[in-house]
């Protein structure tokens, strides 16, 4: 699907393009996961931890093992199947392109390992799984929408938003693409912080 | 030798003490029943003995580890919780090599399997727990309870549904347990 849409995008969009020569179709998987990466991830996964937590399953885990290792689970659990799907789609243009593009798969990595971060500390912060179901689509929409403004706009809360939603990362390049894996870090610390004193 | 002790364990939500200071202890191959009215309290004691809430004051060890160190604990207890569901979406096998998995037991499909034959869900194990009676849910819940303790386990509230629907599978599964239990 991703590459179905990647396809899409080389021939309709060129937004987003960097300096360095790449494939339409990196570019393309990119403007993908930059517009609807929240979306698809928030989408899926908003209830990774308060579905549980409501149903009492939680229950089965934590008496079994550390709270630390449930919330990490939860993170490389999706994490890891994202990164198979986006995995799957560089080999198809690897292929096709023969060449392989290892920064550009990092750079989305690292988005969505903040999306991830993002998804389970609301999954916690947010009781209510039919709740987190309507924040979902509402911040899946919103965050590129905000997050892209405030890298072109100039108003002082621009300036602070773009520091830090993950989008400005992503279209300074470069080294920059390793803030929002930090970002995610720190927001995966939160979310541990949050569940070591949740009654369950 | 003690294998739990409690001292002075209390829990308040909100600002209302639901246990207020509660003390004992266990030693080790004594079988210990921990009976109450309806609300009580002991639910939230068993809960803050397995980890599932915090107390607010107080304290307790098990098996020489401080509620500090509750993940240490966790490896050595078994414990069958008072959940309302469990994942409708796993067979009984799935669950069990699930949960094995998740306490680092070394179990092969085939004690498993067992297992689930001893407390009579032979035939059943690959049908989806969903669809299970109330009576079968319990039924695997119980060996899962046995081979997750080294050293001591808790039987929340859902035991004496279980002995009522299987007394004479209960009998058997006590037998074959084993003796440190
Ligand atoms: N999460 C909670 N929030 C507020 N009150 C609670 C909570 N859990 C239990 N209680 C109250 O604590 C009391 C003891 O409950 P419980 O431990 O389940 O009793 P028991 O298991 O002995 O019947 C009850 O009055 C119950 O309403
Ligand atoms: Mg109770």
């Amino acid at each position: 699907m991703c590459f179905a849409a990647s396809k899409f995008f080389s021939n309709n969009l060129d937004i987003l393009q960097t300096d360095h020569a790449e494939s339409a179709y990196v570019s393309s998987i990119r403007a993908l996961v930059m517009f609807l990466g929240f979306l698809f991830v928030m989408s899926l996964s908003h209830d990774a931890i308060n579905r549980e937590v409501e149903n009492q399953t939680i229950r089965f885990l934590v008496t079994k093992s550390a709270r630390s290792s449930i919330v990490i689970g939860k993170f490389l659990g999706i994490f890891l199947f994202w990164l198979i799907c986006i995995l799957c789609s560089f080999i198809v243009i690897g292929l096709f392109a023969k060449q392989i593009f290892v920064f550009d798969f990092l750079q989305i990595m690292c988005f969505i390992a903040y999306a991830v971060s993002l998804t389970i500390l609301i999954s916690l912060v947010i009781k209510k799984p039919s709740h987190t179901t309507f924040a979902s689509i509402l911040l899946g929409i919103a965050l590129p929408v905000v997050g892209l403004w405030s890298v072109i706009s100039t108003k002082f809360i621009s300036e602070i938003i773009k520091y830090i939603l993950p989008y400005y990362y992503i279209v300074k390049g470069g080294y920059y693409i390793i803030f929002p894996f930090f970002l995610s870090i720190l927001m995966l610390l939160t979310a541990l912080a949050i569940f070591q004193r949740r009654d369950l | 030798m003690k294998i739990i002790e409690v001292n002075n364990l209390k829990k308040k939500f909100k600002d209302h003490y639901v246990v207020k200071g509660v003390t004992f202890d266990v030693t080790k191959g004594e079988i210990f029943g921990f009976l109450g009215k309806n609300g009580a309290g002991k639910t939230t004691t068993m809960n803050m003995l397995t980890g599932i809430i915090l107390p607010s004051e107080g304290s307790f060890t098990i098996g020489g580890k401080t509620n500090q160190e509750i993940d240490q604990i966790k490896r050595i207890i078994g414990v069958m919780p008072d959940a309302a569901n469990y994942y409708y979406d796993f067979t009984a096998i799935e669950h069990l090599i699930f949960f094995s998995k998740l306490k680092n037991l070394k179990m092969k499909k085939s004690d498993l399997l067992d297992i689930l034959e001893r407390v009579g869900l032979k035939g059943h194990e690959k049908k989806k727990v969903g669809s299970y009676s109330f009576g079968m849910k319990k039924s695997w819940e119980l060996p899962r309870l046995f081979w997750g303790s080294r050293k001591s386990f808790f039987w929340m509230s859902l035991l004496p549904v279980w002995i009522r629907s299987q007394p004479l599978k209960f009998s058997n599964l006590l037998k074959s347990c084993p003796k440190k239990a």
